[in-house]
């Protein structure tokens, strides 16, 4: 996955760390309804 | 040793019914070498094979509804439990989560072969929204198909099944001891690999607290959401800004990717 890239990481704990630290998430049904307008 | 074969002849389907259900509900005391052990058995005269067939696969199915239910009352959340015991927790659940949307319900038929797969199918089958009935059918018929090949592998190699139960009595005690200590080798050997990697995981993995210092400061990393198209429509929220690809995805969008930017990818 390197292939040139600058840094490749993954993210410790993954989409439930980021949330279980309290940081804003976005629901994608959502977001995908607001492009369609 | 001959007395472990007196028990299983005294206690037969007991016995397998015991070793079989521990196993699949998550004891790690190995059931295929019982089958064998109760197939070679069979040539004797010693133990029924239809009755044997059927308690191994009554032991399993009910093990694996128990976890089948436990995956639809808990979701996805108990794949993280399971999965916190194997070296990467996130790229187990994805690489299960894979296989399963690969393969669906037919995945259940050579489940009980993969190791790993084999606790994860049930209570992900659960978690995906699978009805019970389906499951059942495709638990059942995949269950016999790895009972049958323990039982058959018995019934066919009877007599090296023998010779081998021969030569472990000739040693007594010590094959139990010798049997004992190499079992504990390994997995103290298994233990220290995994400590290694997971020190080398740590290492090379970013905390939400960079991330965010990263994405606060200008940085502008490439975060990309690795989940699984089903782990999306189980969860549709992500991280703002986020991408969505799966690796097969990356593989072939890769010349589209900023490569002077940090790439973070995350999973469940």
């Amino acid at each position: 996955m390197q292939r040139g890239f600058k840094k490749v990481r993954p993210l410790e704990g993954g989409l439930d760390a980021w949330m279980e630290a309290g940081h804003f998430v976005e629901d994608v049904t959502i977001v995908a309804i607001r492009r369609r307008k | 040793m001959h007395q472990i074969v007196a028990h299983l002849i005294e206690y037969g389907l007991l016995v397998v019914f015991a070793n079989v259900f521990l196993e699949q509900i998550g004891v790690p005391i190995p059931a295929f070498p019982t089958l064998i052990l109760a197939g070679a058995l069979v040539p004797r005269g010693e133990i029924e094979p239809a009755a044997l067939i059927a308690v191994a696969v009554a032991a399993s199915v009910l093990a694996d509804t128990v976890w089948f239910l436990i995956g639809r009352w808990q979701g996805v959340r108990v794949l993280k439990l399971i999965c916190r015991i194997s070296l990467s927790p996130d790229s187990c659940v994805r690489g299960t989560e894979a296989l399963f949307e690969r393969a669906g319900m037919p995945s259940l038929l050579f489940a009980k072969f993969i190791p790993g797969y084999n606790t994860v199918a049930p209570p992900l089958s659960g978690a995906m929204g699978v009805s019970l009935g389906a499951f059942l059918v495709w638990d059942t018929f995949g269950t016999l198909l790895w009972v049958g090949t323990g039982v058959g592998l018995g019934i066919l190699f009877h007599d090296a099944v023998d010779r081998v139960i021969d030569y472990l009595d000739t040693l007594g005690l010590w094959a139990l001891a010798v049997l004992g200590v190499a079992l504990l080798l390994v997995v103290v050997v298994k233990w220290w690999q995994r400590r290694r990697i997971v020190k080398l995981l740590r290492l090379a993995r970013i905390g939400v607290l960079e991330l965010r210092s990263l994405m606060d400061t200008g940085m502008n990393p490439v975060v990309i959401d690795v989940r699984t198209k089903s782990a999306h429509r189980y969860d549709p929220r992500r991280i703002p800004g986020a991408l969505h690809m799966t690796f097969e995805e990356i593989e072939e969008r890769v010349a589209d990717l900023p490569r002077e930017r940090e790439v973070i990818l995350y999973c469940t």
